[in-house]
């Protein structure tokens, strides 16, 4: 009798919703696309543009990555680089009318890549990437994951060719 | 059928009138006060027995003794933790326990500690759902006194799912304090513990693992939700190195353990994709994006709303 009296309470106490030891929330951020927003910006804080391409907004370009365009755009949008303000855009489609200084292409756009060279041949635009291989088809600055950390590697040469000059803070945290 | 409490009384009276009647006039006596629920008049008459050297050897005085403070802590103080009654009510039983060598009131005495030991295992979980970084040890203390009453009362009882349950709500109490202010990483540090604790007593428990991943992971989080405008490169290098120790070889691990015991668990998948994606397994990130969808499909998991 008390043996079921005991173990009704306990066992009430174990089934009322306070006490269900709840999944704990798991924080949803993309962590990936904080990291990546973050170097976007110190390549645009570090590397050196022509002086034609110093007016107005300084324009980063995001092509096929929405969680990457939401993240900078909050953490970093309207921040100073230079004289300029920094502007990203979310983009599909390479715009014709607007001049960008940075554009990342994300992997799942990685087949535009070559076009999007030929289309940007004459204009100062970096190009960000974040797959293997990227770098001996055009894109100047490429994101590589080394143990669960971003890193970058550059092909300083073609960046130099359209002008831009790396900064010595990029240079010494590229990989080589 | 006699209701638990109604046999305990009637056994109660059954003795007083019995077994020592010519012996033990005075705890006779507030035993009969007690049954007719005087109680203050029970306690008076129960401290004239405890100063009776003959009254008070005996084993039935302090049961007595300790069924009449019970009484009154389930009448007047059930709700204080803190109540003497309840305190007084546990000394006296486990005095008559101690003088008891043949045994004459020990079953009863064991199932009044084990009343008590329950009250203190509420009194224990009430405190999980409430406690600070100041007064974090209280729910300890009273886990610690139900521990020890239920090991006299019912030396066979197996602890490991009260040790489990405790451990768990600490340590969900613990993560709580920790969201409130993840600044301080203590609480979050306590809650790993309680948790590690309870995937010690039992290695099947997906919840527990499946907690200790997200603490991993969400101490990432936070570190990467510092990156801003002023994180130098090196900085960011540095940020990503021990976040990648803290998703890779912690978070993952503990959730990869929780998926083996509960695959079919929507959250368990859903922090696998997270914990992938982070470290940009992109396969990983297809399958379990796939697994959610299917269990969607099945109907076995939600999606959440926004």
């Amino acid at each position: 009798m008390h043996k079921t009296y005991f173990r009704l309470i306990i066992l009430f106490i174990l089934l009322s919703p306070a006490f269900r030891s709840a999944a704990q929330g798991i924080q949803s951020d993309n962590t990936v696309a904080m990291i990546r927003a973050n170097y976007l910006y110190q390549f645009a804080n570090y590397n050196n543009w022509p002086s034609d391409t110093k007016n107005g907004k300084f324009y980063i370009g995001i092509l096929g990555n929405t969680d990457l365009y939401e993240i900078a755009s909050a953490k970093y949008g309207a921040k100073p680089i230079g004289n300029q303000t920094l502007e990203f855009l979310s983009l599909t489609n390479l715009p014709q009318a607007t001049y960008l200084h940075v554009l990342f292409i994300d992997k799942a756009m990685k087949n535009e890549l070559p076009r999007i060279v030929k289309e940007l041949k004459d204009k100062s635009t970096l190009i960000v990437t974040n797959w293997e291989g990227a770098l001996a088809t055009g894109s100047h600055i490429n994101f590589k994951n080394i143990d669960g950390s971003i890193r970058f590697e550059i092909n300083k040469k073609s960046m130099e060719d359209k002008k831009i000059t790396p900064g010595i803070k990029i240079l010494q945290w590229a990989i080589q | 059928m006699i209701k638990a409490p109604i046999l305990f009384l009637l056994s109660f009276v059954l003795v007083a009138f019995t077994m020592n009647g010519q012996e033990l006039p005075l705890t006779n006596a507030a035993a009969v006060l007690c049954q007719d629920k005087q109680y203050d008049a029970a306690l008076a008459k129960i401290e004239e027995a405890k100063l009776s050297k003959i009254e008070s050897g005996f084993p039935y005085m302090w049961y007595v003794d300790g069924f009449i403070h019970k009484e009154i802590y389930k009448l007047n103080e059930s709700g204080n933790r803190n109540s003497n009654q309840r305190e007084m009510a546990v000394e006296s039983f486990l005095k008559a326990l101690e003088l008891d060598k043949r045994n004459e009131q020990t079953a009863m005495t064991k199932l009044s500690l084990k009343f008590l030991a329950s009250s203190y295992y509420n009194d224990a979980l009430i405190q999980t759902r409430e406690f600070d970084l100041t007064n974090e040890q209280e729910p300890e203390l009273y886990f610690k006194k139900f521990r020890r009453l239920i090991h006299i009362a019912e030396p066979g009882t197996s602890l490991k799912k009260f040790d489990n349950e405790f451990n768990k709500s600490m340590g969900q109490r613990y993560f709580q304090l920790w969201q409130m202010n993840i600044e301080n990483d203590v609480p979050a540090e306590r809650a790993t513990g309680k948790y590690n604790e309870v995937v010690r007593l039992d290695s099947t428990d997906s919840d527990a693992f499946y907690n200790i991943a997200v603490i991993y992971y969400n101490k990432a989080v936070f570190k990467y939700r510092k990156i801003g405008p002023d994180t130098d490169i090196f900085d960011l290098i540095m940020t990503q190195q021990d976040c990648a120790e803290l998703i890779k070889n912690k978070a993952l691990v503990n959730m990869q353990r929780a998926y083996k015991l509960n695959a079919e668990n929507g959250e368990i998948v859903r922090g696998l994709m997270y914990i992938h994606r982070a470290l940009e397994h992109e396969n990983d990130v297809a399958y379990f994006k796939a697994e959610i969808e299917r269990l969607v499909a099945e109907g076995k998991i939600t999606l959440p709303q926004n």
